[in-house]
């Protein structure tokens, strides 16, 4: 089920763009990336709208005294929150419904990606079987230099003057992870909420760099990639909201 | 529960959800999808099985199934082995690692001794090396062929031979020419002295297993399915044989017939004269070793945990019914003393040996 409807058209799909820009695994990287970001932009829409919407009504002024008014009375505060949501027409649950669908999605970008490098027999074998019958033979095993990088590779950037080599795509993973967790999550009014915001900027940035540090370097230009895009996505809805703010 | 602590908690329960997150990447990624990981490299003598599979090298007795040694003596996460070793009447062994390095080994205890190593390939060693002539030639995955001094590992060509795409069998040599299979679609003759090209023909898809000589011709198959037949010489096709998948193992020979299966689980034995099929049959499942013949049989290994055996003349079954084993059995079974030595990925038995006559098979050896 999950090979036939996710992972193998997201694998074919991939390849055929592979295909399309004359065999470059990287560029086949960087524009499914762009595809699929483009795919579930909707679904993203909802998510980021919902979180914009519930952290300007967590910064409220009616939101706050709500707050103090009915600090003793869990069961009042849940009454008038519900009613200042439909009053506002935000549905708490609205961005929970795109992480859920966009989840599979991601996942199976991540699997198409990691399996298409197939850097080693077995798993150039596994490949073998999730490909249509119409992408041509010869493409595979799929070419993985991109640039100075071996995709199948963890990359480092040797200079000859260098002592040492430099994990490029590891420090581009680590700073745009964190700017899109900083320009995309909303600063949370509540200390508890911009607690869990710093955290947020500071795990998710080392968990990728692991990542992109140890692992084949096809994902890591994923992880940057699907990062920039998140910012740029983030950055153009925080401004349409602020211009729509200005005009009311 | 009221809605201020559904937010407080929804707020918190993004920490899990973010550890999930990550655990699902890695757990993607250490599986065999993303961790550099294949079936085990195994070769084998009259007393010993060489088995490079994870993060050892180990030798272990083909009749008792007691470990001899292994390599290194501790795991280290940084090296792991899946290229089967090479090893020559002299008692050279030579393993080439997914670090990147060649070892040329010499038991020590429990363990082994490096005599020398090579450090300049530029990826992993994924193809056997082969022993010739007081050379060790090694393919890599950075596309290239290096021929080294047996003695000391010490480069011997200028430069080494270098392909369009990543090395991923092991050469082949008949005395005069060596003869290398690359996932750049090509089948090149490499004169062993220079390293220069003496021919090379484009099969028009990867090759991924070492060419089989046979009366004068070689035989490969290709990723489109097709099995060539190639002369020694100048690398002209003589014939070519369209299988139903793609074909990953090359043939065994015998008596002038080869025998080849294909990754839709298909056994074939064609003639080695013309290429035509004198029999076919289906196997449990995808094939993607070099069948092993002993006798007048000849054995499948596939990837459904099956060895099938049918009989070379007819294909008949040679056995009632297929043995099963456990794992996948994607790497070649090899013929020894004992009987037929049969490598498993993702099995807790590492090394099946298997009866011939019967079927019958006991596990020999299990890693720990």
């Amino acid at each position: 089920m999950w090979n036939t409807f996710i992972l193998e058209p997201m694998i074919n799909a991939l390849i055929l763009i592979y295909q399309f820009l004359g065999q470059n695994f990287g560029l086949a990287i960087l524009l499914f990336t762009a595809l699929v970001r483009l795919i579930t932009l909707p679904l993203t829409y909802q998510q980021m709208r919902s979180t914009m919407v519930m952290s300007e009504i967590q910064g409220s002024d009616r939101y706050k005294k709500m707050q103090e008014k009915y600090k003793n009375d869990k069961q009042k505060l849940s009454e008038e929150q519900m009613k200042l949501f439909r009053e506002v027409g935000y549905n708490p649950f609205s961005g929970c419904l795109g992480l859920i669908i966009r989840f599979p999605i991601i996942i199976g970008l991540y699997q198409a990606i990691i399996r298409a490098m197939a850097a080693t027999p077995a798993q150039l074998f596994d490949l073998s079987k999730h490909i249509y019958s119409f992408i041509p033979t010869g493409l595979i095993p799929l070419n993985s230099t991109f640039l100075y990088m071996n995709l199948g590779q963890p990359e480092r950037l040797t200079l000859s003057f260098l002592p040492f080599s430099i994990p490029v795509l590891t420090i581009l993973v680590v700073i745009s992870t964190y700017l899109q967790t900083k320009l995309t999550t909303p600063a949370s009014p509540d200390s508890q909420g911009s607690q869990m915001t710093q955290m947020m900027g500071i795990y998710m940035p080392l968990l990728l760099g692991y990542f992109a540090y140890t692992l084949a370097s096809g994902l890591a230009l994923y992880f940057v990639a699907s990062n920039l895009l998140g910012i740029v996505q983030g950055l153009v809805m925080r401004r349409v909201r602020e211009s729509n703010a200005a005009a009311k | 529960m009221s809605i201020t602590s559904v937010l407080k908690q929804k707020k918190w329960a993004v920490l899990p959800i973010l550890l999930a997150a990550g655990l699902l990447l890695a757990s993607c990624g250490s599986s065999s999808a993303l961790a550099a990981s294949s079936w085990p490299g195994v070769t084998a003598d009259s007393e010993n099985a060489y088995v490079a599979y994870g993060p050892f090298v180990r030798a272990v007795n083909l009749r008792t199934g007691e470990e001899q040694w292994h390599f290194p003596a501790e795991a280290d996460r940084a090296i792991s082995f899946y290229a089967p070793p090479a090893i020559d009447d002299a008692g050279h062994i030579i393993v080439g690692g997914y670090d990147h390095k060649v070892y040329s080994l010499a038991p020590d205890g429990l363990s082994a001794a490096v005599v020398w190593s090579f450090e300049g390939s530029q990826d992993r060693i994924i193809g056997g090396p082969l022993i010739a002539d007081g050379a060790v030639y090694v393919p890599s995955a950075d596309h290239k062929l290096y021929a080294l001094d047996l003695e000391t590992g010490d480069p011997i060509w200028n430069k080494p031979f270098e392909a369009t795409h990543s090395l991923w069998s092991a050469p082949l040599m008949n005395g005069q020419h060596i003869y290398l299979a690359a996932l750049d679609h090509h089948i090149y003759a490499i004169n062993p002295q220079s390293g220069a090209v003496v021919w090379s023909v484009d099969l028009g898809s990867a090759v991924s297993d070492t060419p089989t000589l046979a009366d004068g011709l070689l035989l490969c198959g290709t990723f489109e399915g097709i099995l060539y037949a190639l002369d020694v010489e100048d690398g002209a096709i003589a014939w070519t044989f369209e299988a139903s998948d793609a074909i990953w193992g090359n043939p065994a020979t015998d008596g002038g017939n080869a025998y080849f299966a294909d990754v839709a689980g298909v056994a074939y034995s064609l003639s080695i004269a013309d290429g035509s099929l004198n029999w076919k049959r289906d196997l449990p499942g995808p094939a993607s070793a070099t069948p092993a013949i002993v006798g007048d049989r000849v054995f499948f290994a596939s990837e459904a945990s099956a060895v099938s055996a049918f009989k070379l003349e007819n294909g008949d079954p040679a056995w009632p019914a297929s043995a099963t084993l456990a794992g996948r059995l994607l790497a070649d079974p090899i013929v020894t003393p004992e009987g037929l030595l049969v490598p498993a990925m993702e099995s807790e038995c590492v090394l099946y040996m298997v009866d011939p006559d019967s079927g019958s098979s006991r596990c020999l050896f299990q890693a720990q």
